[in-house]
């Protein structure tokens, strides 16, 4: 069955793909956020249908076109969450990119604590008037919504907030040396209560409604390239022949490999409708420590030529060195992912 | 990849699953391993007659039920989990996978139907003193006289060797590695059982001396066929791996909830619940390699070669990993000989070094994609 929407897909991207308007037929096939249902836009496709359709645009080189925030994040906790009236209005924004979000979740005090939220809306007739201070919200500049935690009256909420004038950001300076993050003023912004997804009380869980796994596989096509382009480093630099390298480059394959085999076990569990939690937090932890180290292996590979006054191969692995130090910290970091899944699927016993 | 577990390979599981709690529980595991040939016959008979599960792999025309190697990923990882004590692994992971690689019919005909039915035990001579598993490793001598050919060397490592009936040896004759069978009934060597670190896998030294023995397939020609063997049972050696790692992981959670120190249950650590934690990642994503490489198997796919030195390599150290662990949580009494913890450590690091450590793995598949 697979095999056949692979086929059916494959054709279809050979004869969309060169026509100059990719994007535009994505939308005019509701092939953008594919997995939505077809009510509200998308294709309705299973898991295990995205994952191939992501591995056939990279295996063709056609970009895929991903909403971010909007895609993985603000949609599915609207489709689990949301009202009728929200799911038509935001939707549909999202696919068309009129909307594109950015996740205010982290406060200068609060990061894994995010139940502990301080960003306070406070409840005026039928509107929220939102004040506080995010901290390290990524894609803020190229953003026009929020998709922002706060809390009301000892609720932590998930608000959807057109950013309009009493809202400001700054650049923050990241490590790499760009400014990767924002931080953001909210001075009163003014919501109507039908932007509070699921409702003022009890919205905890759509803020931490598991992502959906779309781009996994898009993932994988690009760790693939990556771990290619450092193998014609290596031979170029001379190490490739070095039994250090090797071992780890063939290191760095395998988990490739594995992360691979994992994700398609992973989709292909999700679209038969099995509790799929254990694989979900695998996937999270063995892609994120994996990113972690494969920036460091190619930096070690890719030698001293990534050390000094980068030329346009250097920035590359020095990039990918500094900027997977995040891998393991957002969204999450792995020692709250280890935490999570001893107490939420092993059943280990809290602290308290 | 549209590949799930169907609901009759669900229900094989099952049954395998009652079988062995049934039959090769804690108890008759321990006694197995203390006794001279390792396996209980009457359990062995019951796993072959009734249960056909020597069988399953072997197609229909050689007296086998036809189904493919991701039933037999299934049996496996079940097995691993009971630390089963039976010349299985040899008689089907590596004799009957050999015997299905080569292009001799009338070895399979003769060898076959009898590993199917349960009736013969098996198994394969390769690893000689130096205990590696290269095609340049074999130096034991095949020798074709008037009378036929004759075997003359030495034989380590070789699982289950003191018990088989039919032994695969895989030697080295003028015009290179070569197959050969030898039947114990026939005499012609001596099998002396080695002491081995994991008691629950029987190993023996095999000596030949003028052998008499029969060719399978064509002489010189011997090694593709064993290559693909090792591929095909370092993937059963996975799916025991798994099965095996999974056990030590329930076994892990299960104590850290009732172990109380400092007045709380020691699962209420957080060092202890990410070691856990770790464990279980470590454990789903071994079943993912080892599944894709049993489907791999099963589809005769291409990329066999490849998944099975990525589910050996893998599967390897997330078993001992976690075995290790596994004492670690149990405290002292993770170091006794009474509680299984050991057992299953044992079995960690002897199928770790079975076939090729993880390290041996990741370099052939380093040769495998070509770098
Ligand atoms: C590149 C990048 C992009 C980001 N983008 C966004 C974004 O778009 N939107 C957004 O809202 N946020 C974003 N963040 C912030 C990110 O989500 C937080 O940094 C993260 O949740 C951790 O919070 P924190 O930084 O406050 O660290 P803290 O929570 O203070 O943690 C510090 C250390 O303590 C450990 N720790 C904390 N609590 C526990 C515990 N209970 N048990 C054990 N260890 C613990 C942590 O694991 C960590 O090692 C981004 C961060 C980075 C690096």
């Amino acid at each position: 069955m697979l095999a056949q929407f692979r086929r059916e897909i494959r054709e279809w991207i050979r004869r969309t793909a060169h026509d100059g308007e990719w994007e535009r037929s994505l939308l005019a096939a509701n092939m953008i956020c594919p997995g939505w249902p077809p009510a509200h836009g998308g294709s309705g496709l299973s898991p295990a249908e995205v994952f191939v359709f992501e591995e056939e645009c990279a295996k063709a080189c056609v970009p895929l076109i991903h909403r971010g925030v909007g895609e993985h994040l603000v949609g599915p906790a609207i489709l689990q969450h949301g009202t009728a009236d929200q799911k038509a209005r935001f939707l549909p924004r999202i696919i068309s990119g009129a909307d594109r979000y950015c996740r205010a979740y982290s406060e200068p005090d609060h990061g894994s604590d995010l139940a502990s939220a301080t960003t306070h809306g406070a409840r005026t007739g039928d509107d929220l008037v939102i004040h506080g201070h995010k901290t390290w919200v990524a894609g803020a500049a190229e953003a026009n919504m929020l998709c922002l935690l706060c809390e009301t009256g000892g609720e932590v909420c998930l608000v959807l907030v057109p950013m309009t004038g009493e809202i400001q950001i700054r650049p923050t300076p990241a490590m790499t040396g760009s400014p990767e993050f924002h931080e953001v003023f909210l001075h009163g912004a003014r919501v109507p209560r039908t932007h509070v997804i699921g409702g003022v009380t009890g919205s905890w869980p759509p803020a931490m409604t598991a992502a959906n796994p779309s781009g996994l596989a898009a993932a994988n096509a690009k760790f693939e390239a990556e771990f290619w382009e450092l193998v014609r480093e290596a031979r170029k630099t001379g190490r490739a022949d070095d039994p250090g390298v090797r071992e780890r480059l063939a290191w760095a394959y395998s988990r490739i490999a594995l992360i691979r085999a994992h994700t398609m076990r992973l989709v292909t569990a999700m679209s038969a409708g099995e509790n799929t939690v254990a694989l979900q937090a695998t996937e999270r932890l063995l892609t994120t420590e994996f990113r972690r180290h494969f920036g460091e292996i190619a930096i070690d590979i890719a030698g001293p030529a990534t050390t000094v006054q980068p030329d346009e191969h250097s920035t590359t692995w020095q990039t990918l060195f500094l900027s997977s130090r995040a891998a393991t910290i957002d969204p999450h970091t792995s020692e709250l992912r280890r935490t999570a899944i001893a107490e939420e699927i092993l059943h280990l016993p809290t602290s308290e | 990849m549209d590949r799930s577990f169907t609901r009759e390979q669900d229900e094989l599981r099952d049954t395998v699953r009652r079988f062995l709690a049934d039959r090769s529980p804690e108890g008759a595991v321990r006694h197995l391993m203390a006794s001279a040939d390792g396996y209980d016959p009457a359990v062995w008979k019951q796993l072959t007659e009734q249960l056909g599960l020597t069988a399953i792999a072997i197609p229909e025309q050689y007296g086998g039920a036809g189904y493919s190697y991701a039933e037999l990923v299934i049996v496996f990882e079940e097995m691993g989990r009971a630390l089963l004590c039976a010349p299985y692994f040899a008689t089907v992971a590596m004799a009957a996978n050999l015997l299905l690689a080569t292009p001799d019919e009338s070895a399979k005909r003769d060898f076959l139907p009898v590993i199917a039915n349960g009736s013969v035990i098996a198994t394969v001579a390769l690893a000689e003193e130096r205990g590696r598993w290269g095609e340049a490793e074999i130096t034991l001598e095949a020798t074709s006289t008037a009378a036929g050919w004759r075997l003359t060397g030495e034989k380590h490592y070789v699982v289950d060797g003191h018990t088989a009936d039919l032994v695969l040896v895989v030697a080295r004759a003028a015009t290179g590695v070569s197959i050969f069978a030898v039947s114990r009934g026939d005499g012609g060597y001596t099998a002396t059982p080695s002491e081995t670190l994991d008691q629950t896998r029987k190993l023996a030294r095999l000596s030949f001396d003028g052998t008499p023995a029969r060719l399978v397939g064509e002489v010189g020609k011997g090694w593709p066929a064993v290559r693909q063997m090792l591929d095909l049972a370092a993937i059963a050696l996975a799916a025991e791996q798994v099965g095996g790692a999974q056990k030590v992981l329930e076994m892990s959670v299960e104590y850290a909830k009732i172990r109380v120190q400092f007045g709380r249950p020691i699962g209420s650590f957080q060092a202890i619940k990410h070691k856990c934690a770790d464990m279980l990642v470590a454990v789903e994503s071994a079943k993912s390699a080892a599944y894709y490489a049993g489907w791999a198997a099963a589809e005769n796919s291409p990329e066999t070669a490849v998944a099975a030195s990525l589910a050996k390599s893998y599967c390897s150290e997330a078993y001992f990993q976690a075995a290790a662990e596994n004492i670690q949580i149990h405290g002292g009494i993770g170091f006794t000989w009474e509680h299984p913890a050991h057992l299953y450590f044992k079995r960690a690091k002897s199928s770790e070094l079975l076939f090729g450590d993880a390290a041996y793995h990741r370099e052939q598949l380093a040769k495998r994609i070509g770098i």
